[in-house]
């Protein structure tokens, strides 16, 4: 704000285009198109935006990191006065990770899996060790003194930081980042953390030479909310402390709000809005950011109308399932329960089997929409395959319609995924990828013989795409010409194809940007409300959850410890774990008094 | 980790007794030339035969036979006696293995540099026309059959019947201990013909793997701290996509110490394949079935190492 502090990273019209092969000299894509922002030292900016609007290309090439694609690029990047693009390769090398570092969206794939954490430190402190390394890629070698040089380095970096100095340094770092028993810690493998301290040991590397610039990209979105926060507290604590300046790329408007002094949302390779955050989430001035607000749910929305259960439009095929009685539950569980054992003949047997599912119990009448939240491994999405019989239950009892799940084989089995159908979180892989969306929305119907006619057939597969929003000429289509949110309605098209009673949906919105979320939510809200369909929804999200469900159970290792109405869940939580839940939600405790009004 | 090495080591013997049983069902049970007959000669007579028989125990129940023969090869290493040489067959083939060792040892040693370093370049320098060149001339090499192979080498290079006489030919080998000179000499040209195809395979593999493992978030992230593009692919990227190789590596030296076949006749080298050849072309059983054992031994152990140095370079299957 003020001018008075020289800025230390300049982004002056920055534009990135990368070659598209096989289309030719001209075609390319444009990534990022003239981009302009600054950053004071100790500053935090929020860069937001959904897929593919080009925030984290702008990070990765202020790294360095699109040259090796083949990016083609044009602007300036000045960090504190020197141009970025203009240096080669070997003085980039030098600045990277030393004077600004980067830490990634998903910590399990960011760390290399074959290495102790520890040696991965020690890697990145020794990298930039040599004495004098602020001035150094300012030192200018003719070509031929270079090599001399470089073998000099080598030995002065050997001198300034040994291995076990090194290992000492790293166990502080560890510690720093609230990894608790770094010593011991220090000699895991990234499979053997958790994912928040995954991250934190990402943290730890990227602040391991003390650099100016951090720049975050999705840095909690892996992650689970209550482990987020956690993340997110102590990456603004290491920035006062260090007095890094951040630069924060996110589609999580939430995370904005929790770290940022200033926001620029970004779309199609343009920054369309940019100001202090405070100002931005109060009085947008973009459509699309108004847009992109109030896409977003939040835990203050005013809640929705609950769902009619009467079906106001024909379902389609007619089940051959006993309508369930008046005031009889379409689905009852019974003290389910499952373990998940190390299996093999010679398979270690002192472990306990882990308790996936331990005990779990609900009931979901014909229409109800029940929410299942928890963090990973809670036991949310293995519940609903029991339910869905795509596993056996070792323990417990599941009736659908009156009859009980767990015992059905051959032809009744065929009936219940006639009855329930699922719609998974990923529509990129959970689409074959070589079927037309009409033979992937029409297979369900061969399957289950229910229209044996083409012509009827093809009339059915044009009718369920246009419920689902398309259109019917989309049945010609591959999912790969498809974007995430299409897919997922083509995913959703194939769930309704056999006419179900009740939707089982497993994170159906986790893999979308927030605004096609939000398309994505309203249609299950008219499908449910014109198809009557019951809805186990299945969702870390809380704030999702609170827009779609009836009632919400909140799960934590294996059991149900709260299951409430929605409105007495989210104002009167009774379990401290729901209240921790709530609690961790990003921008929970921030007021909104006219977004999106 | 222990329990692991273990584990596989348990494993590996089930599979040994299981090969065990599957060659005596083969050779002494199934065959339809009685194996006393054989023995006996053409023209022995009925009580002749039944006296070979009985020498052999094979008028005693198969069970007994089986353990017997089972007891035999674990406890004395006793494979039986050839029927025409009635010489032991392990001693035959302990004659024969310096040769094979020798062959496979030296052949794994070339194309695993060759193919790691041709992998690696190609992978690093990918779309390039190095990279094109060496993948089309691994191609060239995995096509072109290894006695063609073999056969040019010799018309080129051989001291007798080359166009440029540079090393011995056919029919030269010399065992390690009588001359190591000439041991190294006689062996260049069979252990390049025989790593030729091998280093196109593990070339191509690489350069596969490790595209594919330069593709993963790591890498970035080791890019991202600044360290060396060298560092990045040989510490980073080479340590995860050596992975394949050594699968593959684990099955071809274990079936080359059962016998290089086409590479020792070609180049008339004494190793147990031209053994097993010689048997097979004979009927001469008891070798055979003690070349398949001793080829299975090797490919069952080449698959353990293989197994243990997996545990060793990926620290996630120690857990399975």
């Amino acid at each position: 704000m003020s001018a008075a502090v020289a800025p230390l990273l300049e982004v002056e019209d920055l534009s990135v285009a990368f070659p598209l092969p096989g289309r030719g000299p001209a075609g390319r894509l444009e990534a990022v198109r003239g981009v302009s922002f600054t950053l004071r030292p100790g500053q935090a900016l929020g860069v937001v935006g959904e897929s593919g609007s080009g925030k984290s290309v702008t990070a990765l090439t202020a790294m360095g990191l699109t040259r090796r694609d083949g990016a083609q690029l044009a602007g300036r990047i000045r960090l504190a006065g020197r141009d970025l693009l203009e240096l080669d390769d070997r003085q980039m090398r030098s600045l990277r990770g030393n004077e600004l570092a980067m830490v990634f969206q998903d910590p399990l794939a960011a760390l290399n899996p074959l290495q102790r954490v520890g040696w991965q430190l020690v890697e990145a402190l020794r990298a930039h060790a040599a004495p004098a390394r602020r001035d150094a890629p300012a030192r200018r070698d003719a070509p031929g003194r270079r090599d001399a040089r470089a073998r000099r380095d080598v030995l002065t970096r050997r001198d300034a930081l040994t291995r076990r100095d090194a290992r000492a340094r790293a166990i502080e770092l560890l510690d720093r980042v609230g990894i608790p028993e770094p010593g011991r810690r220090i000699d895991a493998y990234p499979h053997e953390l958790s994912g928040g301290m995954r991250q934190r040991v990402m943290i730890a590397m990227a602040i391991a030479n003390e650099p100016r610039l951090l720049i975050c990209d999705e840095p909690t979105s892996a992650l689970d909310v209550t482990v987020q926060a956690q993340i997110l507290t102590l990456l603004g604590e290491l920035q006062r402390e260090l007095g890094m300046a951040l630069l924060l790329i996110t589609h999580d408007l939430g995370v904005v709000a929790e770290l940022a002094d200033d926001v620029a949302v970004m779309r199609a390779g343009r920054i369309v809005e940019d100001g202090p955050t405070r100002e931005i989430f109060d009085a947008p001035r973009e459509e699309y950011t108004r847009a992109l607000l109030r896409a977003v749910p939040r835990l203050d929305d005013p809640l929705p109308d609950r769902a009619s259960p009467t079906p106001r439009l024909d379902p389609g095929a007619p089940g051959d399932l006993p309508p369930a009685g008046p005031g009889q539950p379409l689905l009852e569980v019974r003290a389910l329960a499952k373990g998940f054992a190390p299996r093999g003949i010679l398979a270690r047997r002192r472990h306990e089997p882990v308790r996936a599912v331990d005990g779990v119990g609900f009931a979901l009448a014909p229409g109800e929409a029940l929410g299942l939240v928890g963090e990973t491994g809670c036991g949310k999405s293995t519940t609903a395959r029991l339910v869905m019989r795509l596993l056996d239950a070792d323990a417990g009892e599941i009736r659908f319609a009156g009859q009980d799940v767990t015992a059905l084989r051959g032809r009744s089995l065929a009936a219940l995924r006639r009855g329930a159908q699922m719609v998974f979180q990923d529509p990129y892989s959970s689409l074959n990828p070589r079927r037309t969306v009409g033979a992937c929305v029409a297979e369900p119907l061969v399957v289950h013989d229910l229209q044996h006619d083409r012509a009827a057939r093809r009339r059915r597969v044009g009718e369920l795409l246009e419920t689902v929003g398309l259109a019917a000429a989309d049945a010609g289509r591959y999912p790969y010409e498809l974007s995430g949110g299409q897919r997922q309605r083509v995913a959703l098209a194939r769930a309704l194809a056999p006419g179900p009673a009740l939707l089982v949906a497993d994170e159906p919105v986790s893999a979308l940007d927030v605004s096609i979320q939000a398309q994505i939510l309203a249609l299950l809200q008219r499908l449910r409300r014109d198809l009557g369909l019951a809805l186990l929804f299945i969702s870390h999200d809380l704030a999702v959850v609170r827009q779609v469900c009836d009632r919400v159970a909140v799960m934590q290792a294996g059991r149900i410890v709260e299951l409430a109405p929605r409105e007495q869940l989210y104002e009167r939580p009774q379990h401290p774990y729901t209240r921790a839940l709530l609690a961790a939600v990003p921008g929970a405790g921030r007021d909104r008094r006219t977004i999106g009004a | 980790m222990a329990g692991y090495v273990i584990r596989r080591l348990l494993w590996g013997v089930a599979l040994l007794f299981l090969v065990c049983a599957l060659t005596f069902v083969l050779f002494d049970v199934l065959p339809s030339g009685e194996p006393a007959r054989l023995r006996a000669g053409r023209t022995a007579s009925p009580r002749a035969v039944a006296h070979v028989r009985h020498e052999l125990g094979l008028d005693k129940p198969i069970y007994t036979q089986f353990y017997d023969y089972l007891r035999g090869v674990v406890l004395h290493f006793d494979l039986g006696y050839s029927f025409y040489s009635h010489a032991s067959v392990a001693g035959l083939i302990a004659d024969r293995l310096p040769a094979t060792i020798s062959l496979a040892a030296g052949a794994t040693v070339i194309w695993l540099l060759a193919g790691v370093a041709i992998g690696v370049v190609s992978a690093v320098r990918r779309r390039t026309w190095l990279d094109h060149a060496a993948m089309g001339g691994a191609l060239l090499f995995i096509s072109a059959p290894e006695f063609w192979l073999g056969l040019v080498a010799l018309f080129l290079f051989a001291q007798d019947i080359g166009r440029f006489p540079l090393l011995p030919g056919a029919g030269s080998y010399t065992g390690l201990l009588a001359d190591p000179g000439k041991w190294l000499g006689s062996l260049v040209l069979p252990w390049l013909v025989l790593a030729a195809g091998f280093a196109a395979v593990y070339a191509r593999l690489l350069r596969g793997s490790l595209l594919e493992v330069l593709g993963e978030d790591h890498i970035r992230t080791a890019r991202a701290k600044g360290l060396r593009e060298r560092r990045v692919i040989l510490r980073h990227g080479l340590r995860g996509a050596i992975m394949p190789v050594i699968t593959v590596l684990g099955l071809d030296i274990g079936t080359l110490l059962g016998g290089a076949l086409l590479v020792e006749v070609v180049f008339d080298i004494p190793g147990v394949g031209r053994l097993n050849y010689d048997a097979i072309t004979q009927s001469d059983f008891p070798i055979v079935q003690g070349t398949v054992l001793l080829a299975a031994l090797f490919i069952v152990v080449a698959n353990i190492v293989v197994d243990i140095s997996y545990a060793y370079l990926d620290p996630r299957v120690r857990l399975r």
